[in-house]
């Protein structure tokens, strides 16, 4: 995997120790080499990144610097509109659609000076946590090829893991670049909900809806979220504290029962690791962890029927039927179930912020199994079968319906396939998780 | 609406309407349901103001 900050590339192609068209066709040789067999990419944009690439030489060699993502090529998940191109969504439903305009994210990208390589494949419609439903077939993990990347932005975690990109920008809905991020070894980063804009994006459930980038390291995924984000920080700037300073807290009721040993196991490991070093970790309850699926379902559900209301009534035969029916079951949930579920959000948004009084991150897996193999519907964890999207969103999607930033960076690996830890920070204070997040990625290197 | 009858009411409607993969969905739907309005949703207080209130001379 590339460990190379993409400061550090930006400052040697500034310096002339390399160029950006070596950068691209670097990664072209990528895909061109790994990616019958991955299948990350539905779309690439190969000559027209050469021409940026050889614009953004030029651009350079006139003295004219454009941004700090100056000539770097980036991945975007299907989900997000790049003008002039189709945003299929992974889904045969799309098959007709060409975006006018870029999405807002994407002009952000451009104006520092990106190099958009190409569109990454996902679980159909984002609705999915393993990549496996796709209209451009699955997509597979680079690190163990008979298993899930994890999902939804699946392709988008694959391609930076395997150097097919610099960087990536996916979403997150449940868990959607968290989830692909730990399976895949990479850096995944869900800022606190709105932080990053999400016009031209194709929604979900937009209340639980978030964009981030997927990156090799966290200073790349701060570098990315600064240039994004759309929001000032809410809260007054506080001197970043050190790890020996800073008290973190792991929620164990729930999230820790139904978990790999392995897992658990490194897990500990990591926490003495950041003991060693001075922090203080502590144990903390969400009071209704036992309730977060079904807040969960009552709002993503009915509000993805929503997104999908004229399809699913004009063209339901183009949907895969796994993801059809999972969006027709939003359109029984009642109207009094979904405000009820989002009284218990509010009660669930409280009990983490009330968690975090004390401490400055929570700390957990982000996944409490390891990635399984395709097609796999369910998994035994402790004796208990469990479905594999239930067990995929556990110890996620909290933070997407309380809106906490939540980042996962890996901590290990169990037979190769890499392992995924889940910092959690305070509503609106997402660089200083980010900051936070470096120095631990520092302390656990791996 | 009970989650009982509306169970009924979902599962006529699926078969209808002729998705069959929609049965086994309702009924984790229902299970999920039958959580959600069981349980005691009383609003927790901010910690902040706790901690606050907690220094205040009494």
């Amino acid at each position: 995997m590339n460990k190379v900050s993409i400061t550090t590339l930006v400052a040697k192609l500034r310096s002339g120790q390399g160029s950006s068209l070596d950068l691209v066709n670097s990664c072209l040789d990528a895909i061109e080499k790994q990616d019958d067999v991955l299948n990350a990419f539905i779309t690439v944009f190969a000559e027209d990144a050469r021409r940026q690439a050889r614009n953004a030489d030029a651009a350079i060699s006139d003295g004219h610097d454009i941004g700090p993502l100056h000539g770097i090529p980036i991945s975007v998940k299907d989900m997000i509109d790049v003008r002039g191109t189709r945003t299929t969504a992974a889904s045969h439903v799309r098959a007709d659609h060409r975006a006018s305009t870029d999405a807002a994210l994407v002009t952000r990208l451009r104006q520092a000076g990106a190099i958009v390589i190409g569109k990454c494949n996902l679980h159909e419609f984002a609705f999915g946590t393993t990549g496996y439903e796709s209209a451009f077939g699955f997509t597979r993990n680079p690190h163990s090829k008979q298993r899930i990347p994890g999902g939804s932005s699946s392709g988008s975690a694959v391609s930076v893991a395997t150097n097919m990109a610099i960087a990536s920008i996916g979403t997150d809905t449940g868990g959607s670049i968290r989830i692909p991020a730990s399976a895949c070894g990479v850096v995944g980063l869900k800022p606190t909900h709105g932080e990053v804009s999400l016009s031209g994006v194709v929604p979900l459930a937009p209340t639980l809806d978030h964009a981030g980038p997927l990156t090799s390291t966290v200073a790349d995924a701060q570098l990315l979220f600064e240039l994004l984000r759309q929001t000032p920080d809410e809260a007054p700037k506080k001197c970043q504290k050190t790890l020996d300073q800073t008290h973190f807290s792991v929620p164990r009721k729930y999230f820790f029962d139904k978990m790999d040993k392995d897992i658990a196991s490194i897990f500990e490991h990591t926490v003495h690791t950041l003991e060693a070093c001075g922090s203080v970790v502590t144990d903390v309850e969400i009071p209704h962890a036992t309730e977060i699926p079904a807040v969960y379902l009552h709002t993503q559900l009915p509000e993805a029927a929503l997104s999908h209301q004229l399809t699913l009534k004009t063209r339901p035969e183009l949907y895969s039927p796994s993801v059809r029916a999972r969006l027709e079951l939003g359109r029984y949930v009642l109207a009094e179930d979904y405000l009820l579920a989002q009284h218990g959000r509010e009660v669930l948004r409280r009990e983490v912020d009330n968690a975090l009084v004390k401490s400055e991150a929570l700390i957990l897996p982000t996944l409490p199994i390891v990635p399984p193999m395709l097609g796999d519907d369910s998994l035994t964890v402790d004796g208990e079968t469990e479905s594999v999207r239930a067990l995929t969103l556990r110890l996620t999607q909290l933070f997407d319906l309380t809106g906490h930033p939540a980042i996962s960076l890996p901590c290990g690996r169990i037979d190769g396939i890499p392992i995924g830890i889940q910092l959690v920070g305070r509503r609106h204070t997402t660089h200083e998780l980010l900051t936070l997040a470096k120095q631990v990625e520092s302390m656990i290197n791996v | 609406m009970t989650p009982k009858m509306w169970y009924s009411y979902a599962l006529q409607d699926a078969s209808r309407r002729r998705i069959p993969e929609l049965e086994p969905l309702i009924t984790m739907l229902q299970q999920a349901t039958i959580v959600l309005r069981q349980t005691n949703w009383t609003m927790p207080p901010s910690a902040k103001a706790t901690d606050k209130e907690s220094h205040e001379p009494s």
